[in-house]
């Protein structure tokens, strides 16, 4: 399975660099406002169920 | 009436006609051919690759299916992928951020194939396709929604006009369990949990820590449980899963490493359960045996709430199951015997490879063909009984080329000489029509023993299937006879419920099952059934009709006639970590490797004992990974 070339061409330096130095204070930022995995459990909600996707798939 | 599944488009100028389905790019691809609404052809890729749960692009599938239906791509209506691969590539960038700065091992593996190709998954689908179709046009290549697929599998080819549909699995996209009403060809989505609270991954997690593959080793852990005691399961609730009244949960995510790393779980998951995973292949101990035990009756806990609830909320009596958990028939037993529900449909081919069949399902039904099996009263599944098949004259110029003795028979003679083979503790590689489609064999690509002798569980283990001891066999029974040899009240013909051996049958354990633990407990024959009763008294069962699969339904009463049982044990027809076989040769090789004593392939019958000496380059099982 073929793997993107600008990938290839970033190596593992350049990878770390976007995690590290991109992503990652990024992913601090979004969980300062919000957690996307909704991590923390809640005695007072009777139900974890959420409403459904219904948006459609990509074409 | 279209399908509604929360996703798929369905085609241009609503042209309706064959459309195939294919799932692929994770585990278990397979490809699926559905015309006017019904299954036609389906197999799993790693069927022809022979690599256990093949993820690549289902090539050979594909080219069956075709084949099988008599048609060209260009001749399609349309093709349905199983999944959204942009909103799974958003999920997993997702994931990423909220797990940062932990995961940049996976996020180097993983980044360069997402932002190469795996978020475009369905232009590789495309490019693959124009090389099989030589140069034709393609039909449109739609994707639909992964629990999508899993509740038109479920639901679809069921024999219920109408059911609450329940998907339980890893994940998908970002669903992990959904909830589903299913009226005529429509499918209502109503309620889902999404990633990382998983059950799947639950399980898969306790998989790994017991020291199994995870995505291959989950039905072993089933399998381990009735050898242990629950004593884990209030700590995994108070600390793993918190579990609300409807069966919702979370995962207290603090104790795995799924979510960010290369391994299921982490340091404080070892801290809680006494000390380091279990080495693969390593000895398993009381821990294991409790482990498999706890997480069990935590996972059965949870389907059964979220089957209530389900239930209730569609008002309906009727269930449906797909997704890799309904793969757990003891948890699906339960709502059986616990009248969870009034009828019970799970769906043969409950995982991904399920999903190609799912979304061929979906966009059929879109594009408005009926569900006519269900005036029939009868599941669109025809006995799971999709994949290839070989022809008597295929199987005589296999046996020619090869110089292979052989005896053609009738089938009149031919059951009666396997059933009076089989009474006498042969064992019988048994290949006839088409492939299953789905993990379990269902009496067409089988190896069959007696079930009565205390013995066939350990001879078929260790040198027939060459596999772990503590796995269970599973039995085929004659379907008007299940009831006075299992407390099962309706049918099983998918092997995908388990049920107490009926009282009648059992046998009391005497004093030498005293203070008996684990693995010791084999030694105590509990039923007259004993090879493929599980030392808690259970089976997986399979009820067959002569409807479904008539061969094997007379050969089944050829047994029973000739001993009073109508039991035989049915295991797969494969050696650990190898793919079931396929056709003739993979089923001979199978045959001359093994332990295994007749060969039947079709009309004909082969003894081991008239066999030329087997040579082979090298050592097979050092080809084969364990799995």
């Amino acid at each position: 399975m073929p793997r993107s070339r600008w990938t290839e061409r970033l190596g593992g330096l350049g990878l770390a660099a976007l995690y590290f130095g991109v992503l990652t204070p990024f992913g601090w930022c979004v969980r300062a406002v919000r957690d996307p995995l909704r991590r923390s459990w809640d005695a007072d909600r009777a139900s974890y169920l959420e409403a459904p996707d219904r948006s459609r798939a990509a074409p | 009436m279209g399908t509604r599944t929360g996703g798929g488009r369905t085609g241009g100028a609503g042209r309706d006609g064959p459309v195939l389905g294919i799932s692929a790019y994770y585990h278990d691809s397979a490809a699926a051919l559905v015309s006017e609404g019904v299954p036609v052809a389906a197999a799993q890729e790693e069927r022809f690759s022979r690599r256990r749960h093949d993820a690549g692009f289902p090539a050979q599938a594909v080219a069956y299916c075709l084949r099988e239906a008599g048609l060209r791509l260009d001749e399609l209506a349309a093709v349905a992928f199983y999944e959204d691969p942009a909103l799974k590539f958003r999920r997993v960038m997702a994931t990423w951020l909220a797990t940062a700065p932990h995961g940049f091992p996976v996020f180097r593996r993983a980044f360069p194939q997402w932002a190469g190709w795996k978020r475009h998954a369905l232009d590789d689908v495309r490019a693959r396709l124009r090389v099989l179709s030589g140069g034709r046009p393609l039909p449109p290549v739609v994707a639909h929604r992964h629990h999508g697929s899993h509740a038109a599998s479920a639901f679809l080819p069921s024999p219920y006009p109408s059911a609450a549909v329940l998907c339980v699995d890893g994940v998908g996209e970002w669903a992990t369990t959904t909830l589903w009403h299913g009226r005529g060809t429509e499918l209502v989505p109503l309620a889902e949990l999404r990633f990382p609270h998983s059950l799947g991954m639950l399980y898969s997690a306790f998989t790994h820590f017991c020291g199994f593959k995870v995505d291959s080793g989950e039905y072993k852990l089933m399998g381990l449980a009735p050898y242990g005691t629950p004593r884990w399961a209030p700590l995994i609730r108070e600390r793993l899963i918190n579990v609300k009244t409807d069966g919702s949960f979370r995962l207290d995510l603090r104790h795995f490493a799924f979510q960010y790393g290369q391994t299921m779980t982490g340091r404080s998951f070892e801290e809680l359960f006494g000390g380091p995973r279990r080495t693969p292949e390593g000895p398993l101990t009381e821990r294991e045996f409790d482990l498999a035990a706890s997480v069990q009756a935590v996972t059965e806990e949870v389907v059964l709430r979220l089957a209530r609830t389900v239930l209730e909320r569609t008002g309906e009596r009727r269930l449906c199951l797909a997704g890799g958990v309904a793969l757990n028939c003891v948890a699906n037993g339960r709502l059986v015997d616990e009248s969870v529900c009034d009828e019970l449909w799970v769906q043969p081919a409950a995982g991904d490879a399920g999903g190609a069949l799912g979304s061929a399902l979906a966009e059929s039904h879109g594009r408005g063909a009926p569900r006519t099996h269900v005036r029939r009263g009868t599941d669109a599944m025809a006995g799971a009984l999709l994949g290839p098949g070989y022809s008597a004259g295929e199987v005589a110029e296999f046996l020619d080329r090869g110089g292979y003795p052989a005896v053609c028979l009738p089938e009149p003679e031919l059951v009666e000489r396997v059933a009076a083979e089989l009474a006498e503790g042969k064992v019988v590689g048994w290949f006839q029509g088409r492939m299953e489609f789905g993990p379990r064999a269902l009496g067409n690509r089988s190896i069959l023993a007696d079930p009565r002798d205390p013995g066939t569980q350990s001879t078929l283990n260790l040198k027939t299937k060459f596999r772990e001891s503590f796995r269970p066999f599973a039995p085929a029974v004659l379907a008007e006879d299940a009831k006075d040899w299992f407390d099962l009240a309706g049918e099983s013909p998918y092997m995908l419920l388990t049920a107490r051996v009926a009282a009648a049958q059992r046998r009391t354990c005497g004093p030498e099952a005293e203070g008996l633990t684990g693995l010791d407990l084999l030694r105590v024959p509990r039923s007259t059934i004993p090879a493929v009763t599980h030392v808690d008294g259970s089976a997986r069962v399979q009820t067959v009709t002569a409807e479904r699969n008539a061969r094997f339904h007379a050969l089944l009463t050829a047994f029973r006639d000739r001993t009073g049982c109508p039991v035989l044990v049915n295991t797969s027809f494969n050696v650990r970590g190898e793919p079931i076989v396929r056709d003739p040769g993979e089923a001979y090789a199978c045959f001359m490797r093994t332990r295994i004593d007749l060969l039947v392939l079709g009309d004909f019958l082969l003894d081991k004992r008239d066999q030329p000496a087997w040579r082979e380059e090298g050592d097979w099982r050092a080809a084969i990974p364990m799995d």
